[in-house]
């Protein structure tokens, strides 16, 4: 009886884990789901108006995003910048995550190649700071 | 479980981190414009390890699981990436685990996110700038996906798994 008992009490504690691990993940998801939205919107939607690329913590340069132009950062990658978008395209590293990226036109966006340390980042008007 | 067997059984947990490991260099998944995004499936033999065998023998595996990559395929850029996340994650799946508050899908879940918090952290110091921490919500979403499904994966698998390694001695010639 009370093997039988103490199975009963197991079983309730089993079921309030896997309650927990639900309000766990729907937290995740919904602290990572408002987090994304802050980011998007994070530049407040403004149109960015200078397009930062850092290779590291050295600033290679600011260009206009109104102005077309095609930066060539190093041999490692090409950043193009068309129509007031940036993408970057000619990338050297392994996966392309870089090249796949949608092209960034907001304040705040940011496209991040990791293997080559290099940030391409559009800073404008109403951005943050720091974007956490 | 004797000390042997143990001890065998990290090695088969390693085995099989290093192999799942390779299966995720083979076939990256790039179609996640995240810079990062990994399936995790290593952490399936990490997660196994803590669970039928213990902290410290999830932490050898881990800990061989890495250098055995960074010397068979990896890089050490991707290595130190790989580190920084193994030791958070490992440490709060620990942690997690000690607290008896979720089951395996919920340690998965934060083994996933803190892997994640601890390569941007590190890809936040090495690029000097906050401009990283851009795609933690992206990468933390992903990483709850991922974390979920590992962690269902391991549940189902923990229940035939813990009868194979509670039933069976060393069985030769067959």
């Amino acid at each position: 009886m009370t093997g039988r008992l103490s199975e009963l009490t197991g079983l309730q504690i089993m079921k309030n884990k896997y309650l927990n691990d639900i309000v766990l993940i729907a937290v995740l998801l919904a602290v990572s789901l408002v987090l994304w939205f802050a980011t998007v919107t994070g530049g407040n939607g403004k149109t960015g108006e200078k397009v930062r690329i850092t290779v590291g913590d050295e600033i290679i340069g600011e260009y206009s995003l109104g102005t077309d132009a095609s930066v060539d950062v190093r041999g490692m990658l090409t950043v193009v910048i068309e129509n007031g978008q940036v993408c970057v395209t000619g990338e050297t590293c392994r996966n392309h995550i870089c090249a796949k990226h949608r092209p960034i036109s907001k304040a705040g966006q940011t496209i991040v190649c990791l293997p080559n340390g290099v940030i391409v980042r559009i800073t404008g008007n109403g951005e943050l700071d720091a974007v956490i | 479980m004797s000390t042997t067997k143990k001890i065998a059984l990290t090695g088969v947990f390693t085995a099989l981190a290093v192999a799942l490991s390779y299966v995720e260099f083979l076939v990256p998944i790039t179609f996640v414009p995240v810079p990062g995004f990994k399936l995790g499936i290593a952490n399936l033999a990490i997660m196994a390890a803590l669970f039928f065998l213990g902290p410290f023998e999830a932490a050898a595996v881990s800990a061989l699981r890495l250098v055995l990559t960074l010397f068979l395929f990896s890089n050490v850029n991707a290595f130190f990436y790989s580190v920084c996340g193994a030791l958070l994650s490992l440490a709060v799946m620990i942690i997690i685990k000690k607290t008896t508050f979720f089951s395996e899908i919920g340690t998965s879940v934060s083994g996933a996110v803190f892997h994640n918090i601890g390569q941007i952290a590190l890809a936040s110091l090495i690029l000097k700038g906050s401009g990283i921490w851009y795609y933690f919500p992206a990468l933390m979403l992903a990483g709850t996906l991922t974390g979920t499904v590992n962690g269902l994966i391991l549940r189902f698998a923990s229940g035939p798994l813990g009868k194979i390694f509670k039933t069976s001695g060393v069985q030769t010639g067959q």
